[in-house]
């Protein structure tokens, strides 16, 4: 009996090559809204879990540059397209291995990041993304933890969703803006519709603050405003004003480099954290990381002199790489308790401290 | 036209990038920069030298690059830190770029009849930028 699918809403030539096509036993379906179409199957010669997800696309997008260069990249964090072609009138597939982990969105908003992994995971997608800017002069124009997947077996970031992928010009060193998530689109591309290998490094740098704990209301999106700005929009409830006037106050915040306040990062992290996020997001792509390189460095820089903090629900664990461990928690009187032990052994209460999270932070980070 | 010019010393690699225009004009590009391995015990310190000078690489995409070369055979307090040497083979592991080695005297020998139309940007870079102003010659 054939698998009920329930894409009903996905275009009807999509349905029909989905069920038509003899290498793909097709299983599920999720509709991704903006973010394309996606099917799960198997291929029925290989055995193996694949996922197709269509896009929007020109006519014979599969004979462009850009797809003729992915089809052809095979690097451990760039997510290996096996087939991309043209389906017509206006879609193109991508067929890709199935992922275990899921995407990094789900992932953060799902469990505690221990900085150390956030750390890795962004040196990752900086290495992916160093392959597709210097070896094959790609932008990728729509990076963000919805569009990263997750090896939890190896604790590996791929950088997936290449839909957006564009060769950068010969002539000018930037490129046009993609119809990207919008909280993500730096400042350039609301300015001037402008997109530079600067551009993904912005957003990389959004993909690290929110790994880290900033703020950063994706799902509540009018979070992101003011009380002010909040009951300046309140008036022009039931308006069609309502919307461009939401996206003028978002984009306001972009341009003016505010989007993602780092004051709101857990009060255990540094102003180091804080310097390389900033510099990432700086609203003047020339004053950013000029490429990957430079931002690896730096974040390779914190995993060495930075213990790893997991921010659990109860207690802030910071672990060193000698084996010597803090757990913080508070008791009922609102007052910090700090334990140490080495090498597993049993907890046991520090009191080299006044009291203030500025002491105690100053003793667990030795 | 761009050179990579690197100098190895105790736990650091300095690297400088040189560019030639095509009116042999020679400029020092913001590209040049350092790393090192603080902690040689550390594996994970090893891969992230790995790491950074491979995307370091691939980001300036050089035409050529070149190492200083060091007299593994000196001895004493002339020896080579035996740290540069760990730094030297991660180096040579990368398989995309020919890399090449220039030796002191070579360079001499060759600032003898040639004297330099511009100098480096820091004084503890000289090493490298000295490597990547040879090759742009050679």
């Amino acid at each position: 009996m054939p698998i009920e699918l329930n894409d009903i809403d996905c275009p009807k030539a999509i349905r029909t090559f989905v069920r038509t096509n003899g290498d793909i036993e097709v299983n599920e379906y999720v509709d991704r809204g903006y973010n394309g179409e996606v099917y799960f199957g198997v291929r029925k010669k290989m055995g193996d879990e694949v996922v197709l997800k269509f896009y929007v696309a020109s006519k014979d997008y599969d004979s462009s540059e850009e797809a003729v260069i992915l089809r052809s990249i095979d690097h451990d964090n760039i997510l290996k397209i096996y087939d991309l072609r043209f389906v017509p009138p206006y879609s193109a597939f991508f067929l890709s291995p199935k992922i275990d982990g899921g995407d990094l969105q789900a992932y953060i908003e799902s469990n505690v990041i221990p900085t150390k992994i956030a750390l890795e995971l962004l040196t990752g997608i900086l290495k992916g993304i160093t392959e597709l800017h210097t070896k094959h002069q790609l932008v990728h124009r729509d990076l963000k933890p919805g569009n990263i997947l997750l090896d939890t077996s190896v604790n590996n970031a791929i950088i997936a969703d290449l839909g957006s992928v564009k060769k950068m010009s010969e002539t000018n060193n930037y490129t046009t803006t993609s119809k990207a998530t919008r909280l993500y689109l730096p400042p350039e591309s609301i300015i001037d519709e402008e997109y530079y290998f600067q551009s993904d490094l912005y957003q990389i740098g959004l993909i690290m603050f929110q790994l880290l704990g900033g703020y950063f209301p994706l799902d509540t999106p009018l979070n992101f405003l003011t009380q002010r700005e909040k009951n300046k929009l309140n008036k022009l409830i039931g308006k069609p004003e309502w919307t461009p006037a939401f996206d003028d106050l978002i984009d306001t915040k972009i341009v003016k480099g505010k989007i993602a306040d780092t004051n709101s990062l857990p009060p255990f992290l540094d102003g180091s954290f804080k310097r390389v996020i900033n510099k990432a997001l700086h609203k003047d792509y020339r004053k950013r990381f000029q490429n990957p390189s430079e931002f690896l460095i730096e974040i390779h820089n914190l995993l060495r002199n930075h213990p790893n903090y997991s921010n659990y629900e109860d207690h802030l664990l910071v672990t060193h790489t000698n084996g010597v461990e803090f757990k913080l928690s508070w008791d009922d009187k609102e007052e910090i308790v700090v334990e140490k032990r080495i090498n597993a052994s049993a907890w046991r209460k520090q009191n080299k401290h006044d009291g203030s999270f500025e002491s105690v932070l100053e003793l667990v980070r030795m | 036209m761009k050179i990579l010019g690197i100098q190895l010393k105790s736990n650091e690699a300095i690297l400088v990038v040189l560019y030639q225009d095509a009116d042999g004009n020679v400029t020092q590009l913001p590209e040049s920069t350092k790393f090192k391995i603080a902690d040689p015990t550390d594996s994970s310190q090893v891969r992230q030298f790995r790491d950074q000078v491979n995307t370091a690489f691939d980001s300036i995409s050089p035409d050529k690059i070149g190492v200083m070369a060091r007299n593994y055979k000196a001895k004493g307090t002339r020896a080579p830190s035996p740290m540069s040497f760990k730094l030297e083979g991660i180096i040579q592991l990368n398989e995309n770029y020919p890399i090449s080695f220039v030796w002191p005297q070579s360079i001499a020998a060759f600032y003898k009849k040639n004297k330099p139309e511009l100098s480096p940007n820091k004084k503890l870079e000289e090493d490298a930028f000295n490597v990547a102003y040879y090759l742009i010659q050679h």
